[in-house]
């Protein structure tokens, strides 16, 4: 009832707002176990999703694009504001499905020929592990988080999170596809116009990367899985 | 039985008897001190063993535990109870919900022991997610999917994998959450709400599986906590009771929060005291200051204590005195070495008074049956003992009787060295003494003066025993003209005159201390210096012949007075040695002197009738008697039987009295005698004719003038006749 006065209101004093909104800016630290066993730090920490919770944003009104092409998902990881709508493309030369069992958004593409597309929308928050039907290699998550503020690391590990309000937030790092790690959690406080900087931790471990198909049983191998 | 015996006796019963209770005090107190070392060893023992047994049951339950959360059925539930999606920050409020509530329901119906059923009863068992949300309790349903925080034993466990606490069941009730059913249903009586227990839980991480090695302990990742609880009562406190060698040690456990549980009756005092105890040392339970820190024991005074030593204390109740040991109550002692954390604190006790009583009873009727045989064993023994003591005793008593009859030829037999033995010698001693005092008064009384006799008896050393051989001065006494007055007289006058004679000689003899060796009719024998040594025999035996002169002379004119002729005496005195002692046969003995100074001495009193004297002296008793008596030397007289000339004197008066005119004239005439002047010696002596010896050596000097004496005459007068 209230909710859309609200919105209208948070939009309306959103040019206000935005200058005194402040910079999260940081890295992300991946250890992983060497081959002695001992933890090492990873040199490829791409792939990384780090987010803030607390407070929720609108969607942003443009798609979030993922392409299948040479039998994976490109990107493999991508965030998505609650709301948002992502596009999956299939740019590759064989048919392939979308789907997942993940409790945020189950849906399934069924088959999309080369070329085809398929649209679903996330409203809920929550990791969403996709997958396809046909090819078990093919992985990708989906982090649908309740605001803007996020982003996706690159091989570097840095993150730039911008216009987030002034206030104390939890921040969250999570590392999904075929690796698994913890998820990292912390806290980062934003003063009015200022830039923060966090470093966070992230534990690597060898992932359990089985998972099954979209009826919930084992993949079995078939012929036209090429 | 006399009175002694009967003294004796009851003496010796009352010793026993006396003995006998102090006996029974000291066993009493000796055992009543073993029993307590005992009881407080065994206590040790029992806590130690207590301790173990706690140990064993813990890591039980927690093996249990650790085995249902390996459990694949309970991992697949486990798994869907956390939500990634929560995880990440992420759930929008009914991400996890749903799999907390599918979980609980499966657990629900599926009644195995994975699930805490045991029996096809529900235990008390607690699952919480990660994030504390409980997914499933027998308690309340309704509180499925709760976050419940401020407990610290779900952070300890989510922090370390493994804790333990002792709950009251205040605390339970005070949980944020139902872990024990308030009320009881017939399914679950046995895991309802227990007032007077504890509540032992455990809480157990459970993890993913995978990474069983240590180097991949990471990969496990956490998926709950399982709370365990157990009443303690009944499987630790009382089977240990049942286990413990010690049957009557009872046992408590106290809680941090103060609530003590006892395996059985405990009086209030007793209970008080133990919370008391460990008021001091233990803090309350209460919530961490910060997330996860695992909770310490304050106990800065028992630091070196804090292993698994014990302490004791012991309280005083009505129903006795309690020892008691005290020690720290563990959770499972972790493997890697490291102690396990107080969860509280167990106390065995043990009611000294009420488990001595029973053995001091025994000891005390044992001893009591032991001591009446000793009582009577001693009776018996005292009788007899006091008549062996009083026999020997009656038996003198009738020995001394029979002494003062005067048998003194009784011996009480000696039995034995001691007192009694010692006083029958000494008694016997006695008997032979006064026998030997009365052979001494039947030796001596007829010879010596009664004073001399006791002198002897006082010390019979001094009397020369057998024969001895010593100086002694002899003397010898004869009555003249006796022979005439027997005559003269009818027998029995001439007795009295003899006894009155006798009578007053032996007097004299008396008191100068004469040993009275014989009267030979008229005449007495006598001497000095034995028995008893006298250093002035001579001078008392000269001063006893003036006196025995004296009396003759006072006797003589009564006599005349009766018309007996005149009595006169002559004595003849000598010194030199002799043998003197008891001489005879046994029968008939004599204390006596021998030798020739007495026979010297007999020839001196028949020489004095030749010189016309009364008393004739030898040399050697004048110069013995130095100078104690007025002597004149009257000539050198060789006696019949002798070749040596005795020079002799006669005895005139005592020192210091006035010597008569003619002994300085007697003395010329002797000179002039010796001298071979006959003719003018005689002139002299017949200038003095009322001296007899005068007129004798006259008459000799007038029969020499006319038919002088060889060339080699040597003054010599020899005496033919005796």
């Amino acid at each position: 009832m209230g909710r859309g006065a609200l919105i209208l209101l948070l939009s309306l004093a959103a040019p206000l707002a935005a200058a005194q909104q402040g910079t999260v800016r940081g890295e992300v630290r991946i250890t992983v176990q060497g081959p002695d066993g001992r933890p090492v730090l990873k040199a490829d920490r791409s792939g990384v999703v780090v987010y803030l919770t607390g407070y929720t944003e609108p969607p942003p009104s443009g798609e979030v694009n993922m392409a299948q092409r040479n039998k994976a998902f490109q990107p493999s990881v991508v965030g998505v504001v609650a709301g948002q709508k992502v596009r999956f493309s299939n740019n590759d030369v064989v048919v392939h499905n979308v789907f997942s069992r993940s409790r945020a958004g189950k849906f399934d593409a069924g088959k999309n020929r080369p070329g085809e597309d398929y649209t679903e929308t996330f409203k809920k928050t929550g990791l969403i592990d996709v997958y396809c039907d046909i090819h078990e290699q093919m992985v990708a998550t989906l982090v649908v988080v309740p605001n803007r503020a996020f982003a996706v690391t690159g091989p570097d590990g840095r993150f730039v999170l911008e216009g987030v309000p002034p206030g104390t937030h939890p921040i969250f790092a999570v590392h999904r596809r075929d690796e698994r790690s913890d998820v990292s959690r912390a806290e980062v406080t934003v003063k009015p116009g200022g830039e923060a900087v966090v470093t966070l931790e992230l534990n690597e471990t060898r992932a359990d990367d089985k998972h099954l198909d979209k009826h919930g049983r084992q993949y079995t191998p078939r012929s036209d899985a090429y | 039985m006399n009175s002694l015996s009967a003294r004796l006796v009851a003496a010796f019963m009352l010793l026993s008897v006396v003995a006998l209770a102090v006996a029974l005090v000291v066993t009493q107190r000796a055992v009543e001190e073993a029993a307590e070392e005992k009881i407080r060893a065994d206590l040790t023992r029992t806590l130690d063993a207590f301790q173990r047994l706690s140990q064993a049951a813990q890591t039980r339950i927690k093996d249990v535990a650790d085995a249902h959360a390996r459990d694949r059925t309970f991992k697949d539930e486990a798994l869907r109870v956390n939500s990634d999606d929560s995880a990440a920050g992420l759930d929008d409020g009914d991400a996890e919900l749903e799999g907390i509530q599918s979980a609980h329901d499966v657990i629900i119906s599926a009644d195995t022991e994975v699930f805490g059923w045991i029996d096809k009863n529900p235990s008390i068992w607690a699952f919480f997610n990660v994030r504390k949300r409980l997914v499933f309790t027998h308690g309340d349903d309704e509180q499925v999917g709760k976050t419940v925080d401020n407990v610290p034993l779900l952070d300890r466990a989510l922090h370390e994998g493994f804790a333990s606490e002792l709950w009251s069941p205040a605390y339970v009730r005070n949980l944020p959450f139902t872990f024990v059913p308030k009320t009881c249903t017939d399914m679950n009586t046995k895991e309802c709400m227990r007032e007077d227990d504890l509540l032992l839980v455990h809480a157990h991480r459970a993890t993913t599986s995978g990474g069983e090695n240590s180097l991949e302990q990471s990969a496990r990742r956490p998926l709950g906590v399982v709370l365990t609880g157990r009443w303690v009562k009944e499987p630790l406190l009382e089977n240990s009771l049942e286990k413990g060698s010690s049957g009557a040690a009872l046992f408590a456990l106290l809680a941090k929060d103060g609530t003590l549980t006892t395996s059985s009756d405990v009086p209030e005092q007793v209970r008080k005291r133990l919370v008391e105890s460990s008021s001091d040392t233990i803090r309350p339970l209460k919530a961490p200051s910060d997330g996860g820190t695992p909770i310490v024991l304050e106990n800065d005074s028992r630091d070196e204590n804090e292993t698994d030593s014990s302490w004791a204390f012991e309280v005083l109740a009505d129903d006795g005195l309690y020892l008691v040991r005290e020690a720290v109550f563990w959770d499972v002692h972790r493997k890697d070495g490291k102690d396990g954390t107080p969860i509280g604190r167990v106390f065995v006790m043990r009611n000294l008074d009420t488990e001595i009583k029973p053995i001091l009873t025994g000891v005390r009727d044992w001893m009591m049956r032991t001591a009446v045989g000793v009582v009577l064993l001693a009776f018996v023994l005292a009788v007899m003992l006091a008549r062996r003591l009083s026999a020997p005793l009656v038996q003198l008593e009738a020995a001394a009787r029979q002494v003062r009859l005067g048998a003194l030829d009784v011996e009480v037999p000696v039995r034995g060295t001691d007192e009694v033995g010692r006083l029958t010698g000494a008694f016997n001693e006695m008997v032979a003494g006064l026998r030997q005092r009365d052979q001494i008064h039947g030796l001596f009384k007829r010879y010596l003066d009664p004073q001399v006799v006791d002198e002897l008896i006082r010390n019979p050393e001094k009397a020369a025993p057998g024969g001895e051989r010593r100086e002694l001065t002899v003397l010898f006494s004869d009555l003249v003209g006796f022979t005439s007055m027997s005559e003269e007289m009818s027998p029995e006058a001439l007795v009295d005159v003899l006894n009155g004679y006798f009578e007053r000689a032996t007097e004299v003899l008396g008191q100068h201390g004469a040993t009275l060796d014989k009267f030979i009719g008229d005449a007495i024998m006598c001497f000095w210096n034995a028995p008893l040594p006298q250093e002035d025999h001579a001078a008392r035996a000269c001063l006893t012949a003036l006196r025995l002169v004296a009396v003759v002379d006072k006797l003589a004119p009564e006599l005349e007075a009766r018309g007996v002729s005149r009595l006169d005496c002559r004595i003849g005195l000598n010194t030199g040695p002799g043998v003197v002692g008891n001489i005879g046969s046994r029968a008939a003995q004599d204390y006596t002197v021998i030798g020739d100074t007495v026979n010297l001495a007999s020839r001196l009193e028949g020489a004095a009738k030749v010189y016309g004297t009364r008393i004739l002296v030898s040399e050697e008793t004048v110069r013995a008697s130095r100078g104690t008596v007025l002597a004149r030397e009257l000539d050198l007289l060789r006696v019949k039987g002798r070749q040596l000339p005795v020079r002799v004197y006669e005895l005139v008066d005592v020192a210091g009295a006035p010597p008569p005119a003619h002994l300085a004239r007697f003395a010329e005439g002797l000179a002039l005698y010796r001298a071979r002047h006959f003719t003018e010696a005689r002139e002299r002596f017949l200038s003095s004719p009322e001296d007899p010896p005068s007129r004798v050596f006259a008459a000799r000097c007038e029969a020499l003038s006319t038919q002088p004496p060889p060339e080699d005459w040597d003054g010599v007068f020899s005496l033919d006749t005796k």
